[in-house]
């Protein structure tokens, strides 16, 4: 059974890691869509978004290790 | 890898010569498929088999038909079956469950209708599923456990005992919130796998249904944050994500705790998101697949693909509920310095100890 959990420990940071990544992404670059329609200035935000988003996932994802594989162990 | 198999007494007992032909002839089928295991599996064969046809000529393939079967704009209900297209229509379940109570809901984001789909329908019923059963197991509670609450302890147990192996001994007080989202979801996630449910118009497995896994996940949400303000503090909390404490370091410290604190702060918010989008993902397209290879391929393949969305559906189950407990674990964690455990803990020497005269451990 504790050999279950801990496939399903690793599974569940696998996933998490890449969903993490993908939605931190995909929220920087929409809150940056949404800007740039409202003011008007089209790539400028979305980049910044995206770049944002992304940084913001790596961050995330490094968290998500460090404590994590950290309790596992 | 030196153990006694049937093969290798086969062959020691026949000599080199006659060994390798004899287990090349027999061992295979005696030591990998005993004989009645073979004819089990010959008769399961036929039976699926004898089923499909069955169903072939009792429930004829039906075309699409507008409002219940989705169908494309261009098909033509007169013109009969084609095979690979209304094969695929009629299997593929659209993400938003039909309305079992009241009315529709309207178009808008911000409404306030109260009508009961497919999903929260089906849910209940999974609900009633397991309060019945946890109530006929728990019925009678002995010191000694009979056969009915052997069950329970074993399952109750089992799944207790995988908690506290993810989360340690902090986990123990989370043992019944774990339990309650896995149950519930794996049920929910099974309760799909049913035949009749998702293509009965009142029964849709819970989880396949975002609005569901959207509902599961804020609950997961809200436990994180309520357990980290009751454990840590209003501000003990909080002050994880908004570390003015760090400006002591210097304002360029400052600057960084705060804006680091404030990325870990937004990420909170990807949590639920993750969470739900997983779970309706993986269930959604699970039924999808499903449907759709049973369409288009009969025999072995449906079958082989039921008895994989059976582990996955487990799977998930077992991934939302540990992430939802590791993630209350992180949330009551008092703010990590860097070599904070160090200080707290100093290393231990390794080796026989014993008290030295002045109160130190020193090694023997």
């Amino acid at each position: 059974m504790n050999e279950l959990g801990r496939l399903g420990a690793y599974l569940a940071l696998f996933s998490e890691i890449a969903i993490t990544l993908l939605v931190a992404t995909l929220i920087g670059v929409l809150l940056g869509y949404w800007l740039d329609q409202s003011l008007g200035t089209l790539p400028i935000f979305v980049v910044v978004g995206l770049l944002l988003g992304f940084g913001g996932g790596g961050y995330g994802v490094y968290l998500l290790i460090t404590r994590f594989l950290a309790r596992f162990e | 890898m030196s153990e006694e198999t049937p093969d290798k007494r086969m062959k020691e007992a026949l000599g080199p010569e006659l060994g390798s032909d004899a287990v090349e002839a027999t061992g295979q089928v005696v030591f990998g498929f005993p004989r009645n295991r073979f004819m089990l599996l010959v008769a399961a064969i036929v039976a699926i088999v004898a089923m499909q046809l069955a169903a072939l000529f009792i429930v004829p393939p039906y075309a699409c038909e507008p409002g219940v079967v989705p169908c494309e704009p261009a098909a033509d209900p007169n013109q009969g079956f084609a095979f690979p297209r209304d094969a695929i229509l009629a299997n593929f379940e659209m993400p938003a469950p039909h309305v079992v109570f009241g009315e529709a809901p309207s178009a808008d984001i911000l409404t306030f209708q109260l009508s009961v789909p497919a999903s929260i329908f089906t849910g209940w019923i999974v609900m009633l599923v397991i309060i019945v059963l946890a109530i006929l197991l728990a019925r009678r509670i002995e010191i000694v456990p009979g056969g009915r609450q052997n069950v329970l302890e074993y399952v109750y147990e089992g799944l207790a005992n995988l908690a506290t192996s993810l989360g340690g001994p902090a986990a123990r007080r989370y043992v019944p919130v774990f339990l309650a989202f896995f149950i519930f979801i794996v049920m929910s996630n099974w309760s799909g796998l049913l035949p009749f449910v998702g293509r009965t118009y009142e029964l849709r497995a819970p989880t396949s249904d975002v609005n569901v896994t959207i509902g599961l996940a804020l609950v997961a949400f809200t436990m994180f944050h309520v357990e980290g303000v009751r454990r840590l503090g209003f501000g003990g909390y909080f002050g994880k994500f908004f570390n003015f404490g760090a400006f002591r370091q210097g304002i360029g410290a400052g600057i960084i705790g705060l804006f680091v604190g404030l990325l870990e702060f937004l990420l909170e918010f990807v949590k639920p998101v993750t969470l739900s989008m997983r779970l309706f993902g993986n269930i959604y397209a699970g039924e999808i697949a499903l449907g759709v290879i049973s369409a288009l391929t009969i025999f072995l393949i449906p079958v082989a693909m039921f008895g994989l969305e059976v582990l996955l559906n487990f799977m998930q189950a077992l991934i939302f509920s540990a992430l939802a407990l590791m993630f209350t674990l992180a949330a009551i964690e008092p703010h990590h310095e860097e070599h904070h455990d160090d200080a707290e803990h100093p290393p231990m020497p390794e080796g026989n100890i014993q008290p030295a005269p002045n109160g130190q451990a020193a090694h023997a």
